[in-house]
């Protein structure tokens, strides 16, 4: 009686959580939505409504914002890329007057597409995804054209032609928009070539095939380019975090005119562990690059080995929300659904770092004012285009930023 | 008396049966009234219900043939390793033959569980160590092998479809409760379970049973893993990363005993599927916030498996 009891008080206790933990913005299809009034429901699946078929006139700053229903399908929110996208996600929906439903923690393309289907099924009006695999693009895409519901894609492309071909045409896919990665790491060695005057290069790739192997071109380019020879190579980093010390190590030992080393990623301790190993092997006059910032690069520029960092990508979340929000509200951007990318910050000094750890990735900053996010869609700037973002994404310069938050 | 005694008895013990059998459906019917009060009804609209269905298939299948090996005591780790393994060779072979996908999986699936199974009961590993090495070692040759992903045959897409998923499941359903309920490989393998020491004492070959055990496992590994391929649309380094961990969280929560013997029964995987997939579905269609989602997903999992779970053979 005593066990029934208590299942029955933690049952009791479990639906008031559950109440107290909700949505704010109602149930499933309560929200206002384009095409709402000439009865489409936008969540009905059997009734796909067409592509921006409700435009307001761009000119309702006075009206109330309709509160749009947007679901996001995010990896995580616990490394330091997953929390600063949720925060940044979450103060526009705050300044937009607009839902966000989170779908965290999945992992694979059935559980990505799973999220999906929930989150359709719960009423968004447009999904955000940051897609683990190409085939979660397709899947994710094709169940959106199926259900008329506006997706966006953030930090990926399409390296396959059939998914590129079969995600860009679907009516409802409103862009995606990733980093560039062959521009960034291009420049990332150009700076350790040019700036840190290292000319004789060792560089640790990404397993070819993987998302970051636009890296890998970036940096053979740059060293062909810019006059440096590359002494040593080593391969897959991004799979095999481990075997950093001792491909850096190999580097040293068997390259005695060796000055500098670029790695195409930094995150997971790879920046930590490659200036431990420097420092360790007391390797000196031997510098390094690297992309994603990570925490402990202040104390990593203090040892005098890490010359530059790249990173900063998060942001990029709300370009896309800024698509999918002109969307759904009957202004989309493009016609079809084009791919942006774009540059990221570089840190050079621990001065930099610090600053960058305190704003750039510090979840209590916000990158962007409530006004700015406003301004970034045409219900409340109708002058805004393809192009003012494209120029929003330009202006996105550690520079800007810094003095921006700072001031 | 005695006679009254035995008979209070007699019907405490079919009362407990009872409620033992009914628990695993409380939890399902609890979850869906929660979520469906909590969304004015959303979750029990008729295309929301066959979604969850559908969703719930894949670990459905698997967690069929992990009930043979949890039935003679053991917990099949491999099985996110044999699944992306699976779906990188049904993948790779067919690009040559599209055909040949659904039998590459299987073979696939099966020379991997037999793999396991060679080492545990040859050898004498643990099962839980020789699987989740399985487990690692596969995982660890797609996330090399696959790069940004391998897109399945074209025409697979077409299969796509929920009717499809439906007859697989329902054929698998009908092999399983078959082999589990009415032949040697079930009636044993819940012996060895119970109680390995009166199996062997009786005569019945207690590694051999458990690799048959295996073989099916490794079976519908390779059954989820071609559905796997029907629903994701290819292979990725994430394919089955955490596929042993979703079925030992359906086979739990559809009341299936950790420890193996009798109480395992094959309901144990369609329950706990669409208990867990309706979980997740009353949670974002309710809108829960991702600050507190995990621990009301872990609240209301606690409180389904203090509800359903076979406590017959604790130790």
């Amino acid at each position: 009686m005593k066990k029934v009891f208590a299942l029955l008080l933690t049952a009791a206790m479990l639906l008031t959580l559950l109440a107290g933990c909700g949505s704010e913005g109602g149930q499933p299809g309560d929200d206002p939505a384009p095409g709402e009034e000439d009865g489409a429901d936008p969540a009905d699946p059997d009734e796909p409504k067409a592509p921006a078929d409700s435009q307001n006139d761009g000119n309702s700053q006075d009206e109330a914002p309709p509160k749009y229903k947007i679901g996001v399908i995010l990896y995580s929110k616990e490394d330091s890329l997953g929390a600063r996208m949720y925060s940044l996600l979450n103060d526009a929906a705050e300044a937009l007057g607009i839902e966000l439903v989170f779908a965290l923690g999945d992992m694979d393309t059935p559980s990505q597409l799973t999220s999906a289907e929930n989150l359709i099924s719960a009423g968004c009006q447009g999904i955000w995804l940051l897609p683990l695999a190409e085939t979660s693009s397709q899947k994710i895409s094709a169940l959106c054209e199926d259900n008329g519901v506006y997706l966006g894609i953030c930090l990926r492309t399409f390296t396959d032609p059939d998914i590129n071909e079969q995600v860009r045409g679907n009516p409802y896919f409103v862009g995606n928009i990733l980093g560039d990665d062959y521009g960034n790491a291009k420049e990332l060695t150009r700076i350790l070539i040019e700036d840190f005057s290292c000319r004789e290069l060792a560089a640790c790739y990404a397993a070819e095939g993987s998302s970051l192997a636009y890296r890998n071109e970036g940096v053979r380019d740059a060293i062909t380019e810019y006059g440096a020879t590359q002494l040593a190579e080593a391969t897959g980093i991004d799979a095999n975090v481990s075997a950093v010390p001792g491909y850096i190590q190999n580097f040293v030992n068997t390259n005695p005119t060796l000055q500098g080393i670029v790695l195409v990623s930094g995150t997971l301790g790879m920046g930590e562990t490659a200036s431990n190993t420097l420092l360790t092997m007391d390797a000196e006059g031997v510098k390094y690059a690297c992309f994603d910032a990570f925490d402990g690069m202040v104390d990593c520029f203090n040892d005098g080995y890490l010359q530059v960092v790249c990173g900063g990508q998060a942001p990029a979340c709300l370009y896309v929300l800024s698509m999918i929000y002109n969307a759904i509200d009957g202004h989309p951007l493009t016609e079809s659904g084009l791919e942006l990318r774009m540059t990221y910050l570089f840190v050079k000094s621990a001065e930099e770092a610090e600053d960058f750890l305190n704003y750039v990735e510090n979840d209590q900053v916000s990158l962007y004012t409530d006004e700015e996010i406003k301004n970034m869609t045409v219900r409340f700037n109708p002058d805004f285009s393809w192009d003012g973002l494209q120029q929003v994404m330009k202006d996105y310069t550690f520079e800007n930023i810094i003095s921006k938050v700072k001031g | 008396m005695i006679k009254r005694l035995q008979m209070k008895s007699w019907y405490e013990e079919k009362g407990r049966r009872l409620l033992k059998d009914v628990f695993p459906y409380l939890g399902l019917i609890f979850v869906l009234a929660v979520f469906s009060i909590l969304t004015d009804g959303a979750v029990l609209k008729a295309r929301n219900l066959i979604m969850i269905f559908k969703q719930s298939i894949i670990v459905m299948v698997g967690a069929m043939g992990s009930s043979f090996v949890l039935a003679h005591g053991n917990m099949d780790f491999s099985v996110g390793g044999s699944m992306a393994l699976a779906s990188l060779a049904a993948c790779t072979v067919g690009r040559i033959n599209p055909y040949l996908m659904l039998p590459t999986c299987i073979i696939c699936g099966v020379l991997v569980s037999f793999l396991v199974s060679s080492i545990h009961v040859s050898i004498g590993v643990p099962a839980f160590l020789s699987t989740m090495c399985v487990m690692f070692i596969g995982k660890g040759i797609v996330q090399s092998f696959t790069g940004s992903g391998i897109s399945a045959p074209a025409m697979y897409a077409a299969w796509d479809e929920t009717w499809v998923y439906a007859v697989i499941m329902v054929v698998m359903l009908i092999v399983s409760v078959a082999l589990f309920n009415y032949t040697n490989i079930g009636r044993f393998n819940k012996l060895i379970g119970s109680n390995p020491t009166a199996a062997r004492l009786s005569g019945i070959n207690i590694g051999k049973y458990k690799t048959l055990a295996f073989l099916l496992s490794g079976f519908s590994v390779g059954i989820a893993a071609f559905l796997t391929l029907l629903r994701s649309g290819g292979v990725s380094g994430q394919t089955g990363q955490t596929y042993e961990i979703d079925v030992i969280i359906v086979l739990t929560l559809g009341g299936a005993p950790i420890s193996g013997g009798s109480g395992v029964k094959m309901r144990s995987s369609i329950l706990g599927a669409l208990t867990y997939y309706a979980l997740s579905n009353g949670l974002i269609l309710y809108g829960i916030s991702p600050e507190v989602v995990f621990i009301v997903k872990g609240a209301l999992f606690l409180t389904i498996v203090a509800l359903t779970f076979d406590r017959s053979n604790r130790i």
